[in-house]
């Protein structure tokens, strides 16, 4: 048994008559580490995830964390795990401070001055009746009952959702924190930039497959920019094109006297922005690529080119 | 294997081990009833205080006996029998206007709804919280029927209680044992009929299909207890009827009838690992 795994699973597998869970999923985890699960909407994400908490039982293949089968140890497993369910429902009755206290009876375990603090961080307010909070309010009593009996895994499913910038950041902080304590935090988001700042590694799934794991720092997509460039001058394309870091540069259509690019910048802008000194530049517009410019501009296993989202 | 030893228990800075409640979930199934409970409580309580003050007029009063004494055979034998039809006797007139119909009636709305929680908790999404926590699943169920079980006890005397204090105002003339006996067995119909309702939901995941099938079948039992003693060849099939078990042979008047309490906790105690077994084996949601 390998100590430095806290997920693993095996071929992994969830069907849902005709329609598909998971296939075949084959996933490591390492403890210690914050894992991202990136995919859109109805790829396997939450379905993954509920078969590692042992809501839902796989079809075959089976998953272990840390070395323990989440079916016949999940007492044991869900002692050390915090979860987050997507679009959490709660026990509407309770004030947050009331269900906090009952979650540290029903566990055994509860860091009440942690709790306070997250309570505190994430600007909660506990006295009020669950059912009367905002989505985004609700969505912080989840996260922080995830967290406040010390889990040494996290399972968050959309931690984000919901949450404001400066909770956001918040967010942010507590992961960083918790896993310099030791914790494994395993992350789903339907967005890259979402996760980007927490996750070491992601992994991607697309119609129930885990298509890649990579290092975040190996996400070459990630210091995509999809660029356009307006210009109060006929220039060619070509005195744009083959600048460094610069590629697939298109010509837009646009009015007599002036030039529309639209083009990819990875890393740098600085032989970019130098070129550019010599244009009359009217426009500048540059945007993180998306999720769906990173991942779904390939192909699908059968070849079939996927539909480019929002373009 | 030590938890420690696989790495599952990294010790976080800060945490306090404390005491497992080992009610924590009936704890909040009750409490977040509370409510209504109390509301179901003043309801039960107004009404049986008005039947009960009410009896001294009726049964001085020669127009409603004569009433009642013209109703159809066939009527007064589906409601329960000439007896139990007997406005006139404390015991007859507390079972048609209370504890034959409309007492079962309202408790089995309390407790169907409550069972019927196993699905909708399911469906909400407040299930997947409580499952990830480190108990069982069979914890969940046999908590829940806990809960439905006290509850509605709790209810049910609260009528019970009422007759017995009234016992010495007006001359209901009620033996408390028959009147112990009456709340136990109501309590106990409703009950099984919660459990169905648990069964149905911990089975679909649906608080629809649970509230359905409980009420058909408390229905089924009613009627079946009705027509037993109307249509002859029913009346060996009557056996059957759960309402029959409980109230068919006049509780209040006869006294603890130990063997058909003891089927019916049975039953309970049959659903409820039925209810068990179904809940492990299923995907929650």
């Amino acid at each position: 048994m390998d100590v430095g795994t806290a997920i693993e699973t095996c071929r992994l597998t969830k069907r849902y008559g005709q329609s598909r869970g998971v296939e075949d999923l084959d996933l490591e985890v390492f403890a210690g580490e914050v894992f991202g699960l990136i995919g859109p909407n109805g790829a396997g994400k939450t379905t993954t995830i509920r078969l590692l908490l042992d809501l839902i039982r796989p079809t075959s293949g089976s998953a272990r964390i840390f070395g323990r089968n989440v079916r016949h140890s999940n007492v044991e497993i869900h002692t050390h795990t915090g979860y987050l369910p997507s679009d959490i429902r709660l026990y509407e009755g309770l004030t947050a401070d009331e269900f906090f206290d009952w979650l540290g009876r029903l566990r055994g375990r509860h860091d009440a001055s942690f709790t306070d603090e997250l309570i505190e961080r994430f600007a909660l307010d506990p006295h009020r009746p669950i059912g009367e909070l905002s989505t985004g309010n609700q969505q912080k009593v989840g996260l922080i009952q995830a967290f406040s009996h010390r889990p040494s895994l996290l399972i968050l499913d959309e931690p984000t959702s919901g949450l404001d910038p400066v909770v956001r950041r918040e967010f942010r902080s507590v992961v960083h924190e918790t896993t310099a304590l030791g914790a494994t935090v395993f992350v789903s988001s339907h967005e890259l930039s979402e996760v980007q700042d927490v996750c070491d590694r992601v992994g991607t799934v697309l119609e129930g497959r885990l298509e890649s794991v990579r290092a975040i720092a190996d996400l070459a997509e990630l210091h995509h920019r999809s660029v356009r460039l307006v210009l109060d001058e006929v220039v060619q394309a070509e005195e744009i094109a083959g600048l460094d870091g610069v590629g697939a540069v298109q010509v837009v259509p646009s009015v007599v006297g002036q030039t529309i690019f639209e083009l990819q910048v990875t890393g740098s802008f600085e032989h970019l922005v130098r070129r550019l000194a010599r244009f009359r530049v009217l426009d500048v517009i540059s945007q993180p690529a998306s999720l769906e410019d990173v991942f779904l501009q390939s192909f699908d296993r059968t070849g079939r080119e996927i539909q480019k989202v929002g373009q | 294997m030590d938890i420690k030893a696989s790495g599952i228990g990294t010790a976080l800075p800060g945490l306090v081990e404390q005491r497992r409640s080992p009610l924590a979930l009936t704890e909040r199934f009750v409490l977040d009833r509370w409510r209504s409970m109390a509301v179901w409580a003043i309801g039960l309580l107004v009404y049986t205080v008005l039947i009960v003050s009410l009896f001294p007029t009726i049964r001085d009063s020669a127009g409603f006996a004569q009433a009642a004494e013209e109703y159809p055979d066939a009527l007064k034998e589906f409601l329960g029998g000439e007896d139990a039809f007997d406005l006139t006797s404390g015991t007859g007139y507390l079972s048609a206007e209370l504890f034959n119909l409309v007492l079962p009636l309202l408790l089995s709305i309390w407790a169907i709804g409550f069972g019927a929680s196993m699905g909708s908790e399911q469906h909400d999404g407040t299930m997947d919280l409580l499952l990830a926590n480190p108990i069982r699943r069979w914890r969940v169920v046999v908590e829940k029927a806990l809960s439905l079980g006290v509850t509605t006890l709790g209810l049910a005397s609260v009528p019970g209680l009422v007759v017995l204090v009234a016992n010495g105002f007006v001359a209901l003339d009620i033996d408390w044992t028959s009147l112990a006996a009456t709340v136990l067995a109501v309590s106990l119909l409703v009950v099984v009929h919660g459990l169905v309702a648990l069964l149905v939901g911990a089975m679909t995941g649906r608080r629809g299909s649970a509230v359905g099938a409980a009420t058909v079948l408390f229905a089924a039992g009613y009627l079946l207890n009705g027509l037993g003693g109307l249509v002859s060849w029913l009346e060996p099939f009557k056996m059957f009827s759960l309402y029959y078990q409980a109230l068919g042979q006049f509780p209040l008047r006869e006294g603890w009838q130990w063997d058909n309490l003891a089927l019916l906790l049975f039953i309970c105690g049959l659903v409820t690992v039925v209810a068990v077994a179904v809940f492990e084996r299923r995907d929650v949601g």
